[in-house]
């Protein structure tokens, strides 16, 4: 067969349809919607099967949090069994179960302090035991055992990975792997990217060692960083003649991706978090909320982010207020952690509450005429610190925050934009915010202004 | 571009009229001057003009007095930029421009944060 050398018009128009459908999954919520705890179940023993592993327990959770609580709960009551001894017999050990779950729920509980236990913890505690329903016997016995993540990972790509992508690379010109490349996978992977797969894992880790517990790695595949490569293939499968023969292998990893936002895959046992409920990014894809969680999950897991940057919660609320900022802001000492503090106010207040916050003094105020007796008064205001993290226009660091405040004509609205801390004359200031062409020696003088 | 001190502004977009057009400065399709994806409002100049390519913004020789509207694009007609008219303003009132060859740009804007968004991005 011929090497595909070029895209026709149908399907360069694809190329976005495919990314847009890819993204939609998870930034609008396309799976969080639609998937089942039925079809999780089923498709969690489906991937099991696939590589070759035994029929695993499956546990649904609402977080990726709610995981690794469940997996240390479930090991804490493995300890139990250990100490009842493998002598009692089924109806037994449902017993045990049952008489001890609360105390080992109780132990786990008391080795965290947080509040992200009280809105998660005490769900995964009914959902673990509402789960293991009445499989309390072989099953749950032996569920935490060791990580398959590598068996999967071996199987994905020994069954299907190496095989399209040997067939995509055989039957396709460079120039199109390329083009379909850099305008699905590499689109779909760098929004779902950096941030929602590797940040948010982080800092689920972090909490987890800080509570003392048991941190389980997440599965390497079969989960959301999977959404790079399998909408590439995707592509291929759905716009050309290239993987007809792989069709059902590409769709059924494709079908588990989509039941599992991210799992513990272990021995006879896989916990799998359900897709988050609300993400919200910036301009350049990073998480980025000023008002509220930027990732959030059904269980009420969230984790808070400006630009990308994570922010404790306590942190967060209280930078919701200009008087509490201010207090969080001077005791701060991390300076990215302040410059997001600065982010949340200027968002939320505009520069009026930054002004506010960082105690601006008025460096310069003067009177402009302009033509028909239109006058406008200028300002300049500088923070009376400087801060590591701020920069003047000549990229040079440790600058006080400095605005320029002007009075819109129209509408009576007061602006004050950011500007460099150089100045120490309003009116310098003001030319220098005109566009980059007109010369300093232009007179600051309109006609009208609107 | 030798400019005349005959100067105005609408919002962020400012005018600064010009004594002739620039040498060879490449004509454009008539566009917003400044448009806003989010709100759906924009800048624009309504009638007999032409419009140029220009660094850091457009040059704009006007034939005859023209509009400078700041408006929402769900009140624009079929007719488009070329004729003269008052929209409902969004925030800004509208602007008689005069004859006149003109440089328009945006106020320009700084981040002194800059610098700590790139390093995330990085």
């Amino acid at each position: 067969m011929k090497k595909l050398e070029s895209l026709n018009k149908n399907q360069t128009e694809q190329l976005e349809i495919t990314k847009t459908k890819w993204l939609n999954k998870i930034f609008n919520y396309t799976l969080y919607n639609s998937i089942s705890d039925e079809s999780i179940i089923t498709s969690m023993e489906e991937l099991y099967k696939f590589c070759n592993l035994e029929k695993p327990k499956v546990f649904i959770m609402d977080s990726p949090l709610a995981c690794q609580y469940a997996v240390n709960l479930l090991a804490n009551m493995d300890q139990v069994k250990d100490q009842v001894g493998d002598q009692v017999g089924d109806q037994v050990w449902n017993q045990v179960w049952y008489q001890v779950k609360d105390q080992v729920w109780n132990q786990v509980r008391d080795q965290v302090w947080n509040q992200v236990w009280n809105q998660v913890g005490d769900q995964v505690g009914d959902q673990v035991e509402d789960q293991v329903g009445d499989q309390v016997g072989d099953q749950v016995r032996d569920q935490v055992g060791d990580q398959v993540g590598n068996q999967v990972k071996d199987q994905v790509w020994n069954q299907v990975g190496d095989q399209v992508g040997d067939q995509v690379e055989d039957q396709v010109w460079n120039q199109v792997w390329n083009q379909v490349g850099d305008q699905v996978w590499n689109q779909v992977r760098n929004q779902v990217g950096h941030q929602v797969r590797n940040q948010v894992g982080d800092q689920v880790r972090d909490q987890v060692e800080n509570q003392k517990l048991n941190f389980y790695s997440f599965s390497t595949y079969i989960n959301y960083s999977d959404f790079g490569w399998l909408s590439f293939y995707e592509y291929f499968l759905n716009n050309t003649n290239i993987l007809k023969e792989y069709k059902e292998s590409l769709l059924t990893i494709i079908k588990f991706v989509e039941n599992s936002y991210i799992s513990i895959q272990l021995d006879n046992l896989c916990i799998v978090s359900k897709y988050p409920k609300f993400i919200s990014r910036n301009e350049n894809n990073d998480l980025h909320n000023t008002k509220q969680a930027a990732i959030e999950f059904k269980d009420g897991y969230k984790q808070y982010y400006v630009n990308g940057r994570f922010i404790e919660e306590d942190t967060f609320l209280n930078s919701q207020e200009v008087e509490s900022a201010k207090i969080i802001f001077k005791n701060e000492v991390n300076e990215d952690i302040k410059a997001c503090i600065i982010t949340i106010i200027k968002e939320n207040f505009g520069n009026g509450g930054l002004l506010k916050m960082l105690d601006a003094v008025l460096i310069d105020e003067q009177k402009v005429s302009h033509s028909n007796g239109y006058t406008e008064t200028l300002r300049l205001y500088h923070s009376k610190q400087k801060y590591s993290f701020l920069q003047n226009s000549k990229g040079e660091l440790n600058q006080p925050y400095a605005w320029f405040e002007e009075t819109c004509p129209s509408t009576g609205a007061i602006y004050l934009l950011d500007t460099c801390p150089t100045f120490t004359n309003v009116l310098d200031c003001a030319k220098w915010h005109r566009p980059e062409n007109i010369p300093s020696e232009l007179n600051y003088f309109w006609l009208s202004a609107n | 571009m030798n400019f005349t001190n005959k100067n105005f502004h609408q919002g962020d977009t400012q005018w600064f009229s010009i004594e002739s057009l620039p040498s060879n400065c490449k004509k454009l399709e008539k566009q917003f001057i400044a448009a806003s994806e989010r709100s759906g409002s924009f800048h624009a100049l309504f009638g007999n003009y032409d419009m140029y390519e220009s660094d850091n913004g457009f040059v704009i020789d006007v034939k005859e007095e023209c509009v400078l509207n700041h408006s929402l694009k769900q009140y624009l007609d079929q007719e488009g930029l070329s004729t003269k008219k008052i929209l409902p303003k969004k925030d800004h009132r509208h602007t008689i421009v005069p004859k006149g060859i003109y440089f328009v740009g945006i106020q320009q804007r700084f981040d002194p944060l800059e610098n700590i968004k790139k390093k995330v991005v990085d």
